[in-house]
């Protein structure tokens, strides 16, 4: 068991230089995922499981997909001619429906105990992929909106802060990274010279991890305040802005391709709200389309740099909807039998994995949960499932013991 | 005037429209067909289902003796009801039809879709008439709309469309021409803090009986969007001037208005419509406000009077009721 990954306690301190030869490896891959996520349910009848003989399945017609046989919404023909470059799993069954604990469970693949909270995919990710020598963040969150951004709070729990979310929701770039204006960039750099001789000549008197971490923390601060122009999507040629469109979505889909493509380990896009308890359909005319274009456009972009084989894309959101339409023509939340999209790095193109009944109201083939889901973006990216962390003595295996990925969509 | 609810019935789909045609009521349903629907006043032996569509029926309309539906899946078609059979079917929108109307003579039906487009049809032949165009084929903030509905003027002669955000489009139906632009915005909410999406719509129009008036009905702001949350409302306009004439806004009710229909010679407005419950309003047109404001049993999509106006008959989210309509000293 790896579990020279590091002794971490629970009071958020870091362990900055992990010595593991896996671990080197996969870091210097420069591997990341973006993760799409769906905030609030997106709907999968009207998105990647459509059921149109169902009573209850809506009025959106079906379309045939790039792998023959399978049909999905017709709100989406540019992801229907992408389909074969895609693994869609159709048999979620996560079995919360509750927004915030729904997220929590997703983005931490299990539910936390009353002594214990897990760190979530994102500060995992940022652990396991993030070079040590790194001038960029390690995990990036959008989510502009203000509804269900507290959802879940993001948290790297004992993994400390060194693994936290950049979080930017109010403004695409982060704030404070610009060195102030009444200071030059000569006093700047000069400032950031005698900072380095005094902490060597400490650090040559004073050997601690304390010191070393001190040390690293004014790097990466260094190395963020250079990494300024990532966040500036004027800096892509219009030709690609235009392909990604207007909307802020767009931008940030854009913003994540520009984060990955520079080595960020974990990015998540929030695109919020899709929770339609009323007018469902009316909501995806409006939501789907977008989506459709913003994340083919996403695809194409990283398949023409070569990015899909060291970059996973994952779309989903904490749910599905239901198998019913209430009386405002909405559909409410629904976790027993749903849908992800992935693809890229480690999954298998054009992949189908489980089945839901005719009406979509039970999985009925390939059950999968939230632990299940979790372990494969963790193996899709080359991190063993089954590894420790430790807090204090407690070995902490980063899924619970006993869930598998689902070995069939990996690579 | 007061609402006796007489009759209700439970049933699996959704019925979005309802039509008298010859001596049976029909109306068109979630799970693609044109159902018979057994009011009270039904005499003669039900005819059988209609079924030629392949989503949604969302529009019924008698004209010239002939009935034509419209739905979701883009089809205009004519029906045969003795027979049961579809007489002719044609792709009348290249998206959702949302609602189909008859001119006051019968000559002319016109449908509206997603399309953002408005067609006039000829209701002997079937021909097209006229193409209107003059809706935003997208939403202010670059999404999607709708065109949901649409009403002849009594003397046939004016074509009112009604959109997502809030447009009202008076057409020349002889000429096909745009006569003037309506404005109720605040049918349409975008929230772009909170949710990123949209909500509202006008889903309701009609004119008064004296042609003074425009009816439009829809729903008032909305805080939040994941629901039909907004207090029921109804602006009125002078088709002339283009004025705004009048406003109520339900303290009763939250939703849409789905459908309304003049009564007593235009000096009263009835109104159905819902969100997760349904009502029913009567509303003086002289004052704006309303008189009598109960639940329905149902969200009701529409709604239909009888010829006394005695009787009121609605389909909507899965049941049908009928309701007496009767005076009581508060009117």
């Amino acid at each position: 068991m790896a579990g020279a990954s590091g002794l971490i306690g629970n009071t958020g301190s870091a362990h900055l230089f992990d010595q593991e030869p896996m671990t080197r490896e996969l870091k210097a891959k420069g591997r990341s995922v973006i993760l799409v996520w769906l905030a609030g349910g997106s709907s999968q009848f009207e998105t990647w499981d459509p059921k149109p003989g169902s009573p209850k399945g809506g009025p959106f017609s079906t379309i045939p997909t790039s792998i023959p046989g399978l049909h999905i919404s017709e709100l989406m023909p540019k992801m229907a001619k992408r389909m074969h470059q895609t693994c869609l799993i159709r048999s979620l069954n996560t079995k919360d429906s509750g927004h915030d604990s729904a997220s929590a469970l997703i983005m931490r693949g299990r539910k936390d105990e009353p002594s214990l909270k897990y760190p979530d995919m994102g500060a995992i990710l940022a652990k396991e992929l993030a070079r040590t020598d790194s001038k960029v963040p390690d995990y990036v969150s959008f989510y502009s909106q203000t509804e269900g951004r507290n959802f879940s709070k993001l948290t790297p729990s004992f993994l400390g802060a060194r693994y936290a979310p950049m979080e930017l929701s109010d403004h695409m770039t982060p704030p404070n990274l610009k060195r102030l204006q009444e200071l030059s960039e000569i006093a700047h750099l000069s400032r950031a010279d005698l900072q380095q001789v005094l902490s060597q000549q400490f650090a040559s008197q004073h050997s601690s991890d304390m010191v070393k971490s001190h040390a690293s923390a004014f790097a990466r601060a260094q190395g963020l305040m250079s990494s300024e122009s990532l966040f500036d999507v004027e800096k892509e040629p219009r030709s690609i802005r235009e392909k990604y469109g207007p909307t802020q979505f767009g931008k940030q889909m854009l913003m994540a391709r520009r984060l990955a493509e520079s080595g960020v380990p974990f990015i998540r896009v929030g695109r919020a709200w899709w929770d339609s308890h009323g007018q469902n359909f009316e909501t995806h005319q409006e939501m789907v389309p977008e989506l459709d274009h913003v994340l083919s456009t996403l695809l194409d972009d990283l398949r023409q740099r070569g990015m899909l084989d060291h970059t996973l894309v994952v779309v989903m959101g904490e749910f599905g909807r239901t198998p019913e339409i209430n009386a405002s023509l909405g559909r409410d939340h629904f976790s027993r039998a749903w849908s992800a999209l992935m693809s890229g790095c480690g999954v298998k193109d054009g992949a189908v994995f489980g089945a839901t009944d005719k009406h979509g109201k039970e999985v009925i083939e390939g059950e999968v949960g939230a632990g299940e889901l979790f372990a494969t973006m963790l193996n899709a990216v080359g991190i063993q499932h089954d590894k420790n962390y430790y807090v204090g003595p407690r070995p902490i295996p980063l899924v619970n013991y006993g869930i598998e990925p689902i070995r069939q969509i990996l690579t | 005037m007061e609402f006796k609810l007489v009759k209700e019935e439970k049933r699996e789909d959704i019925l979005f429209c309802l039509q008298r045609f010859e001596d049976t009521w029909l109306a068109g349903s979630s799970d693609h067909s044109i159902h018979p629907i057994p009011f009270s006043d039904e005499s003669s032996p039900l005819p059988s289902l209609l079924q030629g569509h392949q989503s949604y029926v969302t529009g019924l309309k008698s004209a010239a003796g002939r009935l034509w539906s419209v739905g979701y899946d883009r089809l205009l078609n004519e029906w045969d009801l003795e027979k049961g059979r579809l007489v002719s079917s044609r792709l009348a929108h290249r998206k959702w039809i949302r609602n189909i109307t008859a001119s006051p003579d019968e000559t002319q039906l016109a449908t509206v879709g997603d399309d953002m487009v408005a067609r006039v049809w000829n209701a002997r032949t079937g021909q097209l008439i006229h193409e209107l165009q003059g809706h935003a084929h997208q939403t202010p903030q670059g999404f999607s709309t709708m065109l949901y509905t649409c009403a002849f003027s009594p003397d046939g002669k004016t074509l009112a469309t009604a959109d997502r955000i809030g447009e009202i489009l008076l057409w020349d139906t002889h000429s096909g021409t745009l006569k003037r632009r309506l404005h109720a915005p605040i049918m349409y909410t975008f929230d772009d803090v909170q949710r990123l999406r949209s909500i509202g719509g006008i889903r309701s129009l009609c004119f008064s009986p004296d042609q003074n008036e425009l009816a439009v009905g829809g729903m008032g702001h909305v805080g939040n969007v994941d629901g039909l949350g907004g207090k029921a409302r109804i602006e009125w306009f002078n088709p002339s001037t283009g004025q705004q004439t009048g406003l109520f806004e339900s303290d009763t009710h939250q939703g849409l208005i789905e459908d309304m229909h003049y009564h007593q010679g235009g000096s009263h407005l009835i109104a159905g419509g819902g969100n997760n419950k349904g009502f029913l309003m009567y509303l003086s047109t002289s004052t704006k406000k309303a008189i009598h404001e109960p639940e329905a049993p149902m969200h009701v999509h529409q709604f239909q009077l009888n010829a006394g106006q005695n009787r009121m008959f609605a389909v909507g989210h899965q049941k049908t009721a009928e309701w007496s309509i009767q005076s009581n000293q508060r009117t």
